[in-house]
């Protein structure tokens, strides 16, 4: 078996050796331009970070066609099936050389990145993990349409109607939103619907069952998993909370879109009162209701997934996200310790969405009202032995004139693995450090600035993967340290729990020079 | 239809097009799976073939698909990991009996190089059975001789079965010991080869007196045709002294008549109008 799985793996590696050449040198580019490329925020810049990463998940896909069409399952006509060969072992041949190539190799890559950028040694081995499995649900995906298809053009028209398929099935889904009770199976459960269809597909064509019949079910599963969103499965009582203080409330104000942002996307202010720094609040919900301005109200109610917290727009996080650990799959309630938080509501055709709020959130109207369901509290650890770092810091725009310097930069973090509940309340600490004098950093101290341009930003958020924008500005000083100033060096110290914020923190969890 | 092709048997798999013969082989080697009945190869249920008998069975078809970025030597040496018992000797000698040139890529062969080249990958291990769909088809007359002996000298040195499904008959009449016709899915012949020519001929009936014809004709008569002198047709279950009263009796005994045998063309021709 062992020797028949070697001996397809060195075929069929052969067969997509100048595809994965290419792969390759596209993940060193894509990762040398991300961590030493140009930093300053232009349109070319822009460009190269939205279109790029779709590159080699495009080659992926592609080299996935061409080794499992190698050994095609579709037709009477392939030499392996009248060969002595297993269909176990080409099956676990084929699934070893894609997912170690472009699953391992890409997540490998990002690791990569992520320790240039600061991830904990300890943490690699989890990230690439978690990074894999993202890239092996594409490859799965693209792995049933191939073993229901013979060539490359069969395999292309077959992907490109699935998308389409998917996407007038979402959206027939997403119109039924107002008219059915909206489910409450998460996007990510949905998915995992979906992998299953391509799953058993796979293993129907490997097994020779039919490939009529696995095409039937594959099709039938890419039609209906956007209504799965509709599904409502009994929910389980709320976990057990300490209530701590008054009865909560909540206020709410719906702000004006962002500058920038689709029409699709609203903020809300969330204003819960009655709350201390040392409390969480537990999201469980939301509720709300659309006033068209035709008249209908359009009533919506969502757990999580067409909701999130984020408190800034999100920049290209494909890396920091992919490798994010286990607390980064939002699939419970979420905690906040944040007394006001930017709800951020958004809405696509994405199979994440809840039918009822994609619906709203794309009607013409406004959010007259909205209701959010604050379940309970919890009170923060007073000492938290965890201490969540931040994964990747990016500065994405830097302006500088004659009297101030503003610096946009990003940080992602992540909850350590199965500890959702443990890195509530954190800070962030940085200096902006001039390395043209060349003076080592020392923690708390910024080199070659004045105290004047050293701030200390809180910023306190559940311990899910968020993303945090720092916004800075510091004013020039009459000392000249902006002077011949060609780099900056911006340092982020480890995140701390808030309780321990006045502390000195000994080392810097990560260091980015532009 | 009910077939059995013993061990050593050079069988030809013979019928018009669409008659069913690809199927069946398709059947045979667990290409497609049989709505009703069943089908064995070498005792296994074709439906189970696994490794273990698929080492012992050699499959080549017009229509089979190659890897056409290998070249012919990367194919073999693929195709001969797989099998314990491939002969690397027996390989190259078919090579040089085939002039096949190794570093050549699939892709940049022509048909007839790439059939030798599929062939060499099913008799290097020398297979107890060898199946064989329209081999020679669209081959040019060397190749199919070259492609002949080859896999005469397997049957004849190593024992091994052979089933051939081919319009080129030619081959067929070289190559095999045994004939079946299939025609829309029934089997209509299946006999030695020998047997077959032997009870088929072709008859020339003259001087025939006057007729009055209402009735058939006798049993084995088929493709009866008036000719200027007389009558002229096949007959299927020929014997000298039972066809002298059959001619006697439906033309007179003046009748004269004559047999001529019929080549596996003439034969094939014949089964398929009839």
């Amino acid at each position: 078996m062992w020797s028949q799985i070697w001996l397809i793996v060195r075929k069929d590696l052969r067969r997509i050796r100048w595809v994965l050449l290419i792969f390759a040198m596209l993940l060193v580019v894509g990762a040398a331009v991300t961590a030493w490329g140009p930093w300053k925020r232009t349109e070319a810049r822009a460009l190269w970070d939205s279109l790029f990463p779709l590159i080699p998940w495009l080659l992926g896909a592609v080299a996935t066609a061409m080794v499992v069409h190698e050994d095609a399952l579709v037709g009477t006509r392939e030499q392996w099936m009248t060969r002595p060969l297993r269909p176990t072992a080409v099956f676990l041949a084929k699934a070893l050389l894609l997912v170690g190539c472009f699953a391992l190799l890409p997540a490998l890559a990002d690791t990569a990145l992520l320790g240039y950028f600061g991830l904990e040694p300890s943490r690699w081995a989890s990230a690439t993990v978690h990074g894999s499995l993202s890239y092996a649900e594409w490859l799965l995906a693209a792995s049933a349409i191939a073993a229901v298809t013979s060539g490359m053009a069969a395999y292309l028209v077959a992907a490109v109607a699935a998308l389409i398929s998917m996407t007038i099935s979402a959206i027939v889904a997403a119109s039924l939103g107002p008219e059915v009770q909206v489910g409450n199976l998460t996007g990510e459960k949905c998915a995992y619907v979906l992998l299953a269809v391509f799953v058993y597909v796979i293993a129907r064509q490997y097994r020779r069952s039919g490939t009529l019949g696995s095409r039937i079910v594959l099709a039938v599963g890419l039609l209906a998993a956007p209504f799965a969103m509709l599904i409502r499965l009994p929910e389980s009582p709320p976990p057990s909370v300490e209530l701590v203080g008054p009865p909560l409330e909540a206020s709410l104000a719906a702000l004006p879109a962002a500058k920038g942002q689709s029409k699709s996307q609203v903020n809300v202010r969330f204003s819960a009162e009655s709350t201390s720094p040392e409390m969480a609040l537990e999201l469980r919900g939301v509720r709300g209701e659309i006033v068209l301005e035709s008249g209908p109200r359009l009533p919506f109610e969502n757990p999580y997934d067409d909701v999130a917290i984020l408190q800034g727009q999100i920049v290209n996080l494909d890396a920091a996200l992919r490798a994010a650990l286990p607390g980064y799959a939002w699939s419970g309630p979420r905690r906040t310790n944040e007394r006001f938080t930017n709800l951020f509501l958004w809405s696509d055709t994405g199979l994440s969405e809840a039918p009822a709020g994609t619906h709203a959130l794309t009607a013409r109207g406004q959010i007259q009202s909205h209701r959010f369901e604050l379940s309970g509290k919890l009170p923060l650890r007073t000492r938290s032995s965890v201490r969540s770092n931040a994964i990747a810091v990016w500065m994405f725009h830097v302006d500088m004139n004659a009297d101030e310097v503003e610096v946009q930069a990003w940080f992602s973090t992540a909850t350590p693995a199965g500890a959702s509940d443990r890195s509530l309340v954190t800070e962030v600490e940085y200096v902006l450090v001039n390395p043209v004098r060349k003076r080592a950093a020392r923690p708390g101290e910024s080199v070659g600035f004045d105290d004047d341009f050293r701030r200390r930003h809180i910023q306190r958020f559940g311990g899910l993967a968020l993303v945090e924008p720092l916004y800075l500005h510091f004013e020039r000083t009459a000392d000249g340290a902006f002077d011949d100033l060609d780099e900056l060096e911006l340092q982020v110290w480890k995140l701390v729990p808030a309780e321990k914020y006045t502390a000195v923190i000994e080392e810097p969890a990560f260091v980015v020079r532009r | 239809m009910s077939l059995s092709v013993e061990e050593g048997a050079r069988y030809a798999f013979l019928g018009p097009n669409g008659a069913g013969k690809t199927t069946t082989i398709h059947l045979l080697m667990n290409l497609t799976r049989p709505t009703s009945g069943r089908a064995e190869a070498l005792g296994v249920d074709s439906r189970r073939l696994g490794p273990e008998t698929l080492e012992r069975i050699g499959y080549v078809s017009e229509n089979q698909k190659m890897p056409d970025w290998m070249t012919v030597g990367e194919f073999l040496e693929f195709s001969g990991s797989l099998y314990p018992n491939w002969d690397a000797a027996y390989r190259d000698a078919l090579l040089d009996r085939f002039e096949l040139p190794l570093g050549q890529k699939l892709k940049h062969c022509s048909r007839g190089m790439r059939m030798k080249a599929a062939l060499i990958s099913s008799l290097a291990y020398r297979p107890k059975l060898l199946v064989l769909d329209e081999p020679f088809s669209g081959l040019d007359p060397g190749v199919r001789d070259d492609m002949t002996a080859g896999i005469a000298e397997l049957a004849r040195e190593h024992g091994a079965a052979v089933f051939v499904s081919s319009h080129d008959l030619a081959e067929v009449e070289t190559l095999c010991d045994q004939v079946g016709f299939l025609k829309r899915g029934t089997l209509r012949v299946s006999e030695p080869l020998a047997s077959l020519r032997a009870r088929f001929r072709r008859l020339e009936v003259t001087r025939v007196g006057e007729t009055d014809r209402h009735g058939g004709w006798p049993a084995g008569w088929c493709s009866v045709e008036r000719t200027e002198n007389g009558y002229s047709f096949n007959h299927e279950s020929f014997d000298a002294e039972l066809a002298a009263a059959d001619v006697r009796e439906q033309f007179g005994d003046g009748a004269e008549w004559s047999a001529h045998e019929l080549t596996l063309r003439e034969i094939f021709l014949a089964l398929g109008r009839n």
